[in-house]
């Protein structure tokens, strides 16, 4: 991927970003490119030509100017702590870092809103708005260092959304730089504003549509009480089964998370918690009101033991439900003792498929022998496989991908998606063409193009382009017929 | 007071007069792109929802920012 620039391209750009007024923070040096060259999709990395540090989002307005006119790619990325590959840079192109432009730089506690930069972390959010008893719903696990910007431009999940909603719904207004270099105001204070809903539109762009320069973010009031419990069952498909009872039964939680043995036994190697000894662990979470809360609490407790749960912790404080959370939280670094590395998923199933798709996943990993881990979002449906393997030994990484795309492919089947939260960028662009058929994928080009006529926003990321589809063979193949059979392939 | 002219009634032919206080010019381009995306013929429901720039233009309602009329050089009356 590391195409070495013309040299007067290069002057070019470095040029046009020394013209940006006030100066602006610009790292073109080789060794200190290094740092930026991939995010948290770390099989893949790229060298830019140049890094821009933008303070402002006059900065970022001159530079997608700039940029537009010499034709250079744009990527836009905050912390880099992207999961897809969406923040790798460009080899002929600018990476634009929004971490400086980082202040809050308003808490509304009447309108219950919050008006941030781009670069500001997540749980800073929240740390502003406690004084105000306010807090910031969304928390992908990333939340600490994970910016705003970026939890917009991926629609950001965690493990509230499921009675919270993603980052798309707790975002009410958004500014924007286009591929032309205009401002965009796009939503507003108010809970529905006229026009195309474009702020939606934004929400899971991946840096194709524009470059996100502020946020207005919805604030919520923190529950009066929160109960978090345990269950443990004796089997995978039982503890699936229990999840679409709660919700069935007319509860909505506040997070219900599952775990099965592979973790269970990795956490406790890792952590040594004390957890009961199960195939399946569910994490169930709800809050509210006092008097509601107890009452969820018991209707809950009932569903799980007549789900066949063997064994119910609940958390008689705010010391005990830290601990309940620890073996989830921290389940991903326990993983690295099972094999040297793993690769994880991030597909969506419907909730009542959750027992039937879990059985076939494991299934695939008997039949490539290879180990699979699955701790996720069960309320959501969001499934995230950990597929074991060891680098060292050859064509175990080739093989935990072509595992990873029979998984995504078996999510489709049930009617699901191939990323619930993460994001398609670099990594999930092959399976986005089984996703979706031909007139989407030209439908998403053609909105591109209204966004950024030039193509210089994160060029070749997030959606494929139908003549990749038509080579991978991967297009929906309608009524015997191959789609566009005019597209050269291969 | 930093609202909107539309609540839950939706613009239609009522509101695209105040459309062109609501949004900035390169906005409107953007909502005219983003419908050009999906009906490059320009079929569906035209005139509504969302006005031409000539139109603001005409009504001189566009918003001027830092003393300077944005594009000028549209036709206007």
């Amino acid at each position: 991927m590391n195409a070495v620039a013309h040299p007067d391209r290069r002057a070019d750009v470095l040029a046009a970003l020394a013209s940006v007024r006030p100066a602006l923070a610009v790292v073109a040096e080789p060794e200190r490119l290094a740092a930026f060259e991939t995010d948290a999709y770390i099989q893949h990395r790229a060298t830019p030509l140049a890094v821009a540090l933008p303070d402002s989002e006059d900065q970022v307005r001159q530079i997608a100017r700039a940029l537009e006119r010499l034709g250079v790619a744009l990527v836009s990325r905050g912390a880099g702590t992207g999961l897809s590959g969406g923040a790798i840079p460009d080899p002929d192109g600018v990476l634009l870092v929004c971490t400086r432009m980082r202040r809050v730089l308003a808490v509304d506690a009447i309108a219950r809103l919050a008006t941030v930069e781009p670069g500001v972390a997540n749980a800073r959010v929240t740390e502003a708005a406690a004084p105000a008893g306010l807090y910031f719903a969304p928390d992908p696990s990333s939340q600490v260092v994970s910016s705003i910007g970026g939890n917009i431009a991926e629609n950001a999940g965690g493990v509230h959304c499921l009675k919270y909603g993603l980052t798309v719904h707790n975002v009410v207004g958004l500014r924007v730089i286009d591929g032309e270099g205009d401002l965009l105001e796009l939503g507003g204070e108010a809970l529905d504003s006229p026009g195309y809903d474009l702020l939606a539109v934004l929400c899971g762009s991946e840096g194709n549509l524009g470059v996100i320069t502020g946020a207005t973010l919805r604030l919520l009031p923190r529950p009066e009480a929160t109960e978090t419990m345990l269950a443990a069952f004796g089997t995978v498909k039982a503890g699936a089964e229990a999840v679409g009872a709660i919700i069935g039964a007319g509860v909505i939680p506040a997070a219900i998370e599952m775990m099965d043995r592979v973790v269970i036994d990795a956490c406790e190697r890792y952590m040594a918690l004390g957890l009961p000894k199960a195939e399946a662990l569910l994490l169930v979470e709800v809050d509210g009101g006092a008097e509601e809360t107890a009452e969820t609490l018991a209707k809950v407790r009932g569903i799980l033991a007549s789900c066949g749960a063997t064994e119910v912790r609940v958390a008689k404080n705010d010391e005990e439900r830290a601990n309940l959370w620890k073996s989830r939280k921290g389940a991903f670094a326990a993983l690295a003792t099972v094999m040297p590395d793993y690769y994880t998923m991030d597909g969506t199933i419907p909730r009542r498929a959750l027992p039937e798709v879990l059985e076939s996943i494991y299934a695939l990993g008997r039949e490539y022998g290879m180990v699979i881990g699955n701790v996720f979002h069960a309320g959501d449906g969001n499934m995230h496989p950990c597929i074991f393997y060891d680098s060292a030994k050859a064509g175990e990484l080739e093989r935990s991908e072509e595992l990873g795309g029979r998984i995504l492919e078996l999510c489709i089947d049930h009617g699901g998606t191939i990323t619930g939260e993460h994001g398609v960028g670099l990594e999930k662009l092959k399976a986005m063409c089984l996703q979706f058929r031909e007139g989407e994928i030209a439908a998403f080009h053609d909105v591109k193009r209204a966004f950024d006529p030039a193509g210089i926003l994160n060029p070749g990321k997030a959606v494929p382009t139908l003549k990749r589809c038509a080579e991978w063979g991967g297009l929906h193949v309608r009524g015997g017929r191959i789609p566009r059979p005019d597209i050269p392939r291969f | 007071m930093g609202g909107t002219i539309t609540g839950e009634h939706g613009v239609g032919v009522e509101k695209i007069r105040q459309m062109c206080l609501q949004f900035r010019p390169a906005e409107l381009a953007q909502f005219h792109a983003l419908k050009a995306a999906f009906d490059p013929a320009g079929l569906l429901n035209p005139g509504k929802g969302v006005p031409t720039l000539n139109r603001c233009a005409d009504y001189g309602a566009m918003r001027v920012s830092r003393g300077q009329l944005p594009f000028p050089d549209l036709p206007r009356f």
